[in-house]
């Protein structure tokens, strides 16, 4: 029997032995969260394209796909990619510690980090806010994900307007990451120099973009700056091989970033993760977030986030995924343990959050009888008959007579005071 | 007079005598004793939702209790309930969509009321079989929930046992994709 047919069975078997043991009632269960580096192929494409890291400008992408890891033959060493920032500014933190793996998934485990990401934003803050400052440092054996990128079957290519391309055409391939560079596993920090200076300004069409070779650290590095766009600075640093760094930012002074890339330092492995795995854990507390008595949305996805945190630091896998009213649900990969440590770092991190969250925003029954009674005044006035009170019973013999009888009108009625209500 | 002509013995239920007979056959309460909660898990698994589930169910059972002269005396009147809830569900659904839209634009949402104790897995593969097109999620709802053979299910759907199998085949394409299994992509 296959895997599929085997996980179906016990899906079913399992859904059987639910009902059967099916209470009055149950608290509802909260489920899967879109990765916080959740691949976009399009916007890929401009990281391919123009070595800046602009999948990490906006947090999440759309697409939720599972892609396994894709080990590149001659990689650097995982040891290559971890670095640390020597300076933070004063009044930052660190909000986000990832390691990455080829496929610019988060990863938990160090040998299969590819790179790394570490995100900084104002003390007291724990996501990014627009006309907040922030910046962020990205570590990345670039050849490595360039081949992962290169070697996806479904690899989407789209020019900067959104139009898509065939990903074989336009203007790859590009001489910083092509086959020279591949066959010996370094870039050749002049040619990438070149090739972004006069790719980048295409890449964010419109806006005013400004290209300059510097040095950091004694090595090759080159600086772009962009009026109007969604970071002003970014410094690229040619680590050697096919490792660069990146410190992008967003209202920081340029003083303050090329400092932040000038103190940059390799570590080891562990002492990466002894350090970002302390220095994160500074979200806010569900204590916290329940202080002021109210659950914003953002607090409840932060919350949501430290799930993930929590499982991805206990080595299983974890994404979250936002619903319609914003609630976070969470996916976790089937694994040995892994239903009981989402059971802990739920309990620990949103649980409380999250109830919260649903008695605030509880219909209340008036809220609810006028939405239903809206509905059937509407169809009133389609059928020209009085048909009486909807009485705040949710499954009234109304509602439930309208759906026998008049199906087809109730269902218009409802789903057109559905789109009135839409914000 | 109530003949509880039953063959499965798993399922069979004590004469009571006080149970009311509505049709020829079967009487409506052993009827739902027998069959309620297949029938509520089966409308889980299509809704994924307790509260829309129970209304489905509800839904099927009404109109089982309103044709029961005619559904009693059917060779399988388990199958024509599972008909009217597999095709109701889609109407149900698509109102509790509304629903949730109508509710969420004002300011307010339910909290989803779910199964208990569904591990993470089955929770997202239902999900997943739930996002398939409607009737390759109601032919694997009936195969491995309700665990009907092709032939049953054709007769519940109203198609062949051809039809089944390539809605089967189509929806096990899918979610090996969607579910990352490895192997067989094809």
């Amino acid at each position: 029997m296959n895997i599929l047919e085997e996980r179906l069975n016990q899906a079913g078997d399992e859904l059987r032995d639910a009902v059967d043991r099916m209470p009055a009632r149950q608290a509802p269960t909260p489920r899967p969260l879109r990765s916080a580096l959740a691949f976009a192929t399009g916007v890929a494409t401009i990281l391919v394209l123009v070595a800046i890291p602009v999948w990490l400008l906006s947090g999440t992408g759309p697409d939720d796909r599972l892609i396994d890891s894709t080990p590149v033959e001659g990689g650097v060493g995982s040891g290559d990619v971890f670095m640390l920032p020597g300076f933070v500014p004063d009044g930052f933190h660190l909000a986000r510690a990832l390691l990455v793996d080829v496929n610019q998934r988060s990863t938990s485990n160090p040998a299969d980090a590819a790179g790394v990401v570490l995100e900084y934003l104002p003390d007291g803050q724990f996501g990014r806010q627009a006309g907040e400052p922030w910046f962020l440092i990205q570590v990345m054996d670039r050849l490595a994900t360039v081949a992962a990128i290169a070697g996806q079957e479904d690899l989407r290519c789209f020019t900067d307007e959104g139009t898509e391309i065939e990903c074989y055409e336009g203007p790859r391939p590009s001489s910083c990451t092509g086959e020279p560079a591949m066959a010996e596993n370094r870039m050749d920090p002049e040619v990438c120099m070149d090739e972004t200076e006069d790719r980048t300004p295409k890449s964010f069409g419109g806006t005013n973009v400004y290209f300059r070779r510097t040095t950091v650290r004694d090595l090759p590095a080159h600086v772009v700056q962009v009026e109007g766009g969604d970071f002003d600075l970014s410094i690229t640093t040619y680590e050697g091989g096919p490792v660069l760094s990146e410190v992008t930012g967003d209202q920081v002074d340029e003083e303050v970033l090329l400092q932040i890339a000038n103190e940059l330092h390799h570590v080891d492995a562990q002492e990466f993760d002894d350090m970002t795995t302390a220095a994160t854990d500074t979200g806010p507390t569900p204590e916290e977030i329940l202080s002021d008595g109210v659950v914003t949305r953002s607090e409840y996805q932060m919350a949501g986030e430290r799930v993930v945190e929590c499982l991805t630091r206990l080595g299983f896998e974890a994404r979250m995924e936002p619903e319609a009213d914003g609630a976070p649900s969470f996916i976790v990969r089937d694994d040995v343990g892994s239903e009981r440590a989402f059971k802990t770092c739920h309990g620990r991190h949103v649980g409380s959050v999250e109830r919260a969250w649903a008695d605030q925003n509880a219909p209340t029954p008036e809220e609810e009888a006028r939405f239903y009674n809206s509905v059937v005044s509407c169809v009133e006035s389609e059928i020209g008959e009085e048909l009486g009170e909807y009485t705040g019973q949710k499954d009234s013999e109304l509602l439930d007579e309208l759906l026998d009888t008049r199906r087809g009108t109730y269902m218009r009625c409802l789903e057109a005071r559905a789109d009135q209500q839409e914000p | 007079m109530e003949v509880d002509d039953q063959t499965d013995q798993r399922h069979s239920v004590a004469h009571d005598p006080d149970t009311p007979v509505v049709g020829r056959g079967e009487s409506f309460e052993s009827f739902v004793r027998r069959e309620g909660r297949r029938l509520l898990g089966l409308a889980y698994a299509l809704s994924g939702n307790r509260t829309a589930a129970e209304d489905l169910t509800q839904d099927a059972l009404l109109a089982a209790y309103r044709n029961w002269d005619e559904v009693s005396v059917l060779d399988n009147p388990g199958g024509w309930a599972r008909k009217v809830l597999a095709n109701r569900a889609v109407s149900l659904i698509r109102r509790r969509v509304a629903e949730a839209k109508g509710l969420a634009a004002l300011a307010t949402s339910r909290h989803r009321s779910e199964l208990p104790e569904l591990s993470t897995d089955a929770e997202w593969i239902w999900r997943e079989v739930r996002r398939l097109p409607k009737r390759q999620t109601q032919v694997l709802a009936l195969r491995y929930y309700d665990q009907l053979s092709l032939a049953e299910i054709a007769e519940v759907l109203g198609c062949s046992k051809e039809t089944v199998n390539t809605h089967l085949r189509r929806a096990r394409k899918t979610l090996t994709r969607r579910l990352d299994i490895p192997g067989d992509h094809s």
